[in-house]
């Protein structure tokens, strides 16, 4: 029976990746995957749950997210006062920032299995970093960066420089 | 230019949107990023769903999102696919940014009038905050008329010239699909005084904030006729004898309460209402007059002679804040109380609303001390807390020399009422021995009107014909 018991006596979720490889995590957790959300309000999630298309080191990631928004989001220590509420707040943005903080590689794929699995925190968290990595850059650095292959002939982008002329000044 | 003057307006509007930060990805001290992998596998990004896409640049500034349009095709039409937030503090120069000046009033406008022609709509947000708009007064035509043509959700618009006010563009009328519009130093186009009739329909405005900031150094009267201000901040009126505050706009059922704040009292404020306990936040100084508070002598206000005060009798919250509004001002002679039913019926209070006021109406130095004429408008009769405070007035105030008290019209049998609440004023000894009171009819006073309450020869809350 995957439908285990966890420590704290709430049902845990199993999800098993492309490679194979399993990972157990709380019900609480899987739901933020509006995916998996939809799979065990169908009682499809027994006795596991098949996730073809994201690979395990990814799924790893995915899951360490989920557990850490879910441990702070539930309230479960009894304690939800104010102060205590914007201490988890500021914890999940630490949490957030540092887990982010990978290669754009890595950042795509993180960003891809989130929109798959549908767990909007993390998409919004992937889509900002990503923008983040944009601002400030040229666009011959955003390519660089981003392994972006530019296209346009030389006349095409200078035409779409030229008609937005605003957004281009002193780059 | 005053800039400081500017940021402190700036503060009470809306927070620019979040994409306008500047936050860029962590860099090392070298200046080179935290991490300096570029992607290993090909381009990727560019063939990431169209939908990502829009979601990764409607985090991007304006400028910045439009520059992603030359990346590569894919990227060509996103930015005009993605709702736009335009924020022209990003247009301004550095050294503008930092408080000189110098031309930047150009520099923004020509940015301004390129995204607003550029991108086909709709706007989600703009925010104009960053220049003279008389400077730029022909500029602004345009770029209202793109937001009435292309759609535009949210406008916070400040006119960065002082002193003058400026009237915006017919076309700001024109905005159908505007929900939010907060402006500063510049007003709507002044339609009241034009011949023909100019219908004025945004159905999807949910929210007008008119920022003023009261300085004057000549000021006698402010009336705010029908007017529900997000914040009224009284900062420099030296003169100011009166302000006068009539309710809400019919329309507006539950605004959010109005901060009234005085920052500094004027020294000859002398007639004062009416403050209504659910529409407003009362603050002097630093301190927001909540239940309880306590009348240090620094809150007080003891100029004020003459004071009106709306409330819904049987609501414990708004009695209570009634009780710490009375207690600022410990020299008026003149009370005016308005009371209004309350619409749903009442919950239940924690307290004996009648005991409260027997047990804490003496505390109000001015109605042991001061009051003669108090003046009671729309009893209606069925909150224990009505005629306890009606009933106390009489009790304590021991120079009262007139007490008026007019019916509700939501009065069911005015009769019954009338005899009941003279049984009722007859039942206990008063202060004073020789109060002349009576008790009127619904219809018996006039409407209350602006002119009334502008007239400084005349008493602004009096509505008895005489």
């Amino acid at each position: 029976m995957a439908a285990a018991e966890g420590s704290d006596g709430g049902k845990m979720i199993v999800l098993i990746s492309a490679d194979g490889q399993r990972f157990e995590l709380p019900e609480a957790a899987a739901k933020l995957s509006q995916i998996v959300l939809y799979m065990i309000e169908d009682g499809c999630c027994y006795p596991s749950i098949p996730l073809p298309k994201v690979d395990g080191v990814i799924l790893a990631k995915i899951v360490e997210y989920c557990n850490k928004h879910a441990a702070l989001s539930s309230g479960a220590d009894g304690s939800s006062d104010a102060a205590s509420e914007r201490s988890k707040e500021r914890e999940l943005k630490i949490f957030d920032a540092e887990f982010i903080d990978v290669d754009v590689t890595t950042l795509f794929d993180v960003m891809m299995a989130a929109n798959y699995l549908n767990i909007k925190g993390l998409l919004d968290l992937a889509c900002q970093r990503t923008a983040d990595l944009i601002k400030g850059k040229s666009p011959e650095q955003i390519r660089q960066t981003f392994g972006i292959k530019n296209d346009f002939t030389p006349e095409e982008e200078a035409a779409i420089r030229k008609e937005n002329a605003w957004a281009f000044d002193n780059i | 230019m005053d800039n400081e003057m500017f940021s402190i307006i700036l503060d009470y509007f809306p927070p620019p949107p979040p994409v306008s930060s500047n936050a860029t990805a962590r860099r090392n001290d070298d200046g080179s990023e935290a991490f300096s992998s570029v992607a290993r596998d090909g381009d990727r990004i560019s063939y990431l769903a169209e939908d990502l896409l829009r979601k990764i640049v409607a985090e991007l500034p304006a400028k910045e999102g439009a520059r992603t349009m030359s990346l590569s095709s894919p990227w060509r039409r996103i930015w005009k696919s993605v709702p736009l937030v335009l924020d022209d503090a990003q247009f301004l120069p550095a050294a503008a940014a930092a408080g000189g000046d110098d031309g930047s009033d150009a520099v923004v406008a020509s940015a301004v009038s390129g995204a607003l022609a550029s991108h086909p709509g709709p706007f989600a947000t703009v925010r104009l905050t960053s220049s003279s708009l008389h400077a730029n007064e022909a500029a602004l035509g345009n770029w209202v008329q793109a937001m009435a043509a292309k759609g535009v959700g949210d406008l916070v618009i400040i006119n960065r010239h002082w002193p003058a006010a400026l009237s915006l563009p017919d076309d700001i009328l024109r905005c159908t699909s505007m929900e939010r519009l907060h402006m500063a130093l510049c007003h709507l186009p002044d339609i009241l005084d034009r011949q023909q009739a100019v219908v004025v329909d945004l159905p999807r405005l949910r929210e007008l904030v008119m920022y003023m900031d009261v300085t004057s150094s000549s000021l006698k009267c402010l009336v705010l006729w029908l007017f529900h201000p997000a914040e009224l901040v009284l900062q420099d009126t030296p003169c100011l004898e009166r302000l006068i505050i009539c309710g809400k706009p019919h329309y507006f059922n539950h605004p959010p309460p109005s901060r009234v704040k005085i920052t500094s009292v004027p020294p000859g404020l002398r007639a004062l209402g009416y403050l209504n306990p659910s529409l407003h936040l009362l603050q002097i100084g630093e301190t927001v007059i909540k239940a309880g508070t306590e009348a240090s002598p620094a809150l007080m206000i003891p100029t004020v002679e003459t004071l009106g005060i709306k409330i819904k009798f049987g609501v414990e919250d708004e009695e209570r804040i009634l009780l710490s509004f009375l207690k600022l001002f410990p020299n008026v002679k003149n009370l005016y109380m308005m009371s209004t039913p309350p619409l749903m019926p009442l919950p239940v209070s924690e307290i004996d609303l009648k005991k409260f006021w027997w047990d804490n109406l003496w505390s109000v130095r001015f109605v042991r001390l001061k009051l003669t004429r108090f003046t009671f408008y729309y009893f209606y009769g069925e909150a224990d807390g009505e005629l306890a405070f009606v009933q106390c007035i009489a009790a304590t105030a021991r120079f009262l020399k007139e007490m008026r008290i007019t019916l509700s019209c939501f009065v069911d049998r005015p009769d019954e009422t009338k005899d009941e609440l003279i049984d009722n004023l007859t039942s206990f000894r008063w202060a004073s021995y020789t109060t002349q009171w009576n008790i009127y009819p619904a219809d018996y006073c006039g409407e209350w009107d602006y002119k009334t309450a502008s007239d400084m020869s005349r008493d602004p809350f009096d509505r008895f014909h005489r």
